[in-house]
């Protein structure tokens, strides 16, 4: 287990620490097992026992944010179970304190012929909070659901999406010692994933100790300063989320660089990393003034800024544009060609993309350049590791009605 | 029980009566009526089937006879029919939620007393009418008292049986029938030979149970020991139940 500088200076105590903590499920039920385990028979070792986390060791502190990444099966869901105190090691130690809250699967602790208030009436007097607080409580959840009168509504009839509004706006409805989060909140369109982690992030600021297992390892970078890595079971890596992340993605057989570009891309834009006949450098997207930027608002001014490194003397420099949603959509691709009038290997240009309004809706996006010598073999593309992610925000400008995929910008006209 | 269970035990009984009537016109109202119905129905049929012919007394006898017998069984076939399954049922509260598990199966055992409440309020009623209540009525508490320990005791054992044998739940269907017909409540213990009798009703909570709803109901004669047998196999019940459950919770916990 390789731990990648890992500091433990003045580190406060932990809300929840498991200790060389083992996990067994048992597959094989019927009545002779049933007698042989009431008996005492040994749990590890019983036939169909299937080992989900072996010997790990995992401590978060107040106001910590880990998060959990690895393979389908690596053992995180069960990691987040035992922390949660609903599953128990078959060996070894843990240590649970405070209020914890998990959002595990959407149907947590729902009863679909139930209205959406009966289950929360139900939810809260779960979590023990007092009666006398329960109006209050269950307004404020209803609120930042945004479920408004669907609330009245049996839980049947919700949508994934309204099951996890419910769901995490309960789970969170008071600041808890410690919040776990599973993949659910990917079922949230992105409006609300954007508030989930806002408050998932205000939460963590106020001392929260935040343990989110996940796949979308940009998220995880963005609110985990920490993470680990399972495989199998076992902890890989534990330490600051950019290197384990890293480590993680190669050892996944995938460049970080190439993340987010689709599958059928990637064999031939990620050819030959150092080798090909040009490199792009300083990739970056200005605004209006000039300036490197990482937010925008819809219609905004933006410049894609890059330099071309030439390495050969080739004559044609062919450069393929492309702009993916953080989702991994394509948005748009083009390629445009350039003649070289002067100069040759060893030399630099500068090349601007200027788009005078974007049109794109909020979100996040990431803009790729690649960069070939424009013959007409396939494996000639050289992609320079170059991307560069821009958000779209329109929360707090004149551009905040400006919503949807993109902005079709049109000359309005009334006639009288 | 400390107070974090009781009030998440208070919780699941409330939602478990709550779904019961979901949906129905007539809502918490079929909690009285379904019990009645059931002993009205049984009563008719028994009593003009075969009352006239077993009946060593009057009518009047025989039936409330029957009725505080059958008293005694609804609150075992209820109880149990619905402990068995309710640790499956909850599982999707169980797999997300820190809730003590060992409070589960005990949801249907209130929901069972209750009913069994609403019924002997009114086979009470009735012999209170007729005149027929005797002063050993005050027994009844402490009947209940070791049949709800009996009762928890099952709920955990069958219930965590369930998880690892889903074919229990048949099982359980017949045996709980089994059960009514080898108790004396539609028969007279003395139908049989006395050993049997004897054998049938000491090992038998369930007929412990009935032999003393009927002495403090209708006065009927409590034979030696009862009471002590009864005490020993509830704590027993309960003891075995509860232990077998711990032990066991969490192997289930990885079949829900």
């Amino acid at each position: 287990m390789a731990r990648i500088g890992r500091e433990k200076v003045n580190a406060p105590s932990p809300v929840l620490s498991i200790r060389e903590a083992t996990k067994v499920y048992q597959t094989s039920s019927g009545l002779l097992p049933l007698l042989r385990w009431t008996l005492g028979g040994a749990l590890e070792n019983s036939r169909g026992a299937v080992a989900a986390l072996q010997g790990v060791s995992f401590a978060v502190a107040p106001g910590e944010a880990v998060g959990i990444i690895g393979r389908n099966g690596a053992g995180k869901s069960t990691l987040l179970r035992l922390l949660a105190g609903i599953h128990r090691p078959t060996a070894g130690a843990v240590h649970l304190g405070g209020r914890t809250r998990a959002v595990l699967d959407l149907l947590s602790l729902f009863v679909p012929q139930m209205t959406g208030r009966e289950n929360l009436h139900f939810g809260l007097e779960l979590y023990g909070v007092s009666q006398g607080d329960w109006e209050e409580r269950a307004a404020e959840i209803v609120r930042f659901s945004e479920l408004g009168e669907a609330i009245n509504q049996p839980l049947r009839s919700y949508s994934n999406g309204m099951m996890l509004r419910l769901a995490f706006a309960l789970a969170t409805s008071d600041p808890p010692d410690a919040l776990l989060l599973d993949e659910v909140l990917v079922v949230g369109d992105e409006a609300f994933q954007q508030k989930c982690y806002e408050r998932v992030i205000s939460l963590r600021d106020q001392g929260t100790a935040i343990v989110f297992a996940s796949h979308d390892l940009y998220r995880v970078e963005k609110l985990c300063p920490r993470c680990l890595w399972l495989e199998g079971g076992r902890v890989v890596a534990d330490g600051p989320s950019p290197a384990v992340i890293e480590q993680y993605q190669r050892a996944m057989g995938e460049d970080p660089h190439l993340q987010g570009i689709p599958e059928e891309l990637r064999s031939w834009a990620y050819h030959k990393a150092d080798k090909g006949p040009y490199g792009a450098w300083a990739l970056a997207c200005l605004d209006g003034s000039g300036r490197p930027s990482e937010r925008f608002s819809t219609g905004d001014p933006l410049t894609l800024s890059f330099e071309v490194e030439r390495r050969t003397d080739a004559p044609l420099l062919h450069l393929m544009f492309m702009l993916f949603r953080a989702d991994g959509t394509l948005i748009s691709q083009d390629i445009v060609e350039h003649r070289w009038t002067k100069g040759g290997a060893g030399e630099r240009a500068r090349v601007r993309m200027e788009v005078p309004q974007l049109p794109l809706g909020p979100g996040r996006y990431y803009f790729n350049v690649l960069l070939s010598e424009g013959d007409t073999v396939a494996p000639y593309y050289d992609f320079e590791r170059q991307r560069v992610a821009v958000v779209i925000d329109n929360s707090d400008r004149d551009a905040r009605f400006r919503r949807g995929v993109v902005w079709l910008e049109g000359k309005w006209k009334v006639e009288e | 029980m400390n107070a974090a269970s009781w009030r998440i035990y208070r919780a699941l009984v409330a939602q478990d009566l709550r779904f019961r009537v979901l949906g129905s016109r007539l809502g918490l109202l079929w909690l009285i009526l379904q019990p009645l119905l059931y002993l009205s129905f049984t009563t008719v049929v028994f009593f003009a089937v075969l009352g006239v012919r077993l009946g060593p007394g009057g009518v009047w006898e025989y039936a409330m006879g029957l009725l505080a017998g059958l008293v005694a069984w609804l609150a075992f076939s209820e109880g149990l029919g619905k402990a068995a399954p309710s640790l499956l049922e909850r599982s999707y509260l169980l797999r997300n939620v820190p809730i003590p598990r060992w409070v589960v199966p005990l949801v249907p055992v209130a929901a069972a007393l209750l009913y069994q409440g609403v019924c002997l309020t009114g086979v009470i009623g009735a012999c209170a009418f007729r005149g027929t209540l005797g002063p050993g009525f005050w027994q009844i508490i402490p009947a209940l008292f070791f049949e709800a320990l009996l009762l928890c005791g099952f709920a955990w054992a069958l219930s965590a049986v369930t998880v690892l044998f889903r074919d229990a739940q048949y099982l359980l269907n017949f045996a709980l029938m089994a059960w009514l017909y080898l108790t004396p409540i539609f028969w007279p213990a003395h139908v049989v030979p006395d050993r049997l009798a004897a054998l049938l009703v000491y090992l038998n909570p369930l007929a412990l149970l009935v032999v003393l709803f009927r002495g403090a109901l209708l006065g009927d004669p409590i034979p030696p020991n009862v009471w002590t047998t009864l005490a020993v196999l509830s704590v027993l019940v309960l003891g075995l139940g509860y232990l077998f459950f711990r032990r066991i919770e969490d192997v289930v916990a990885d079949f829900l």
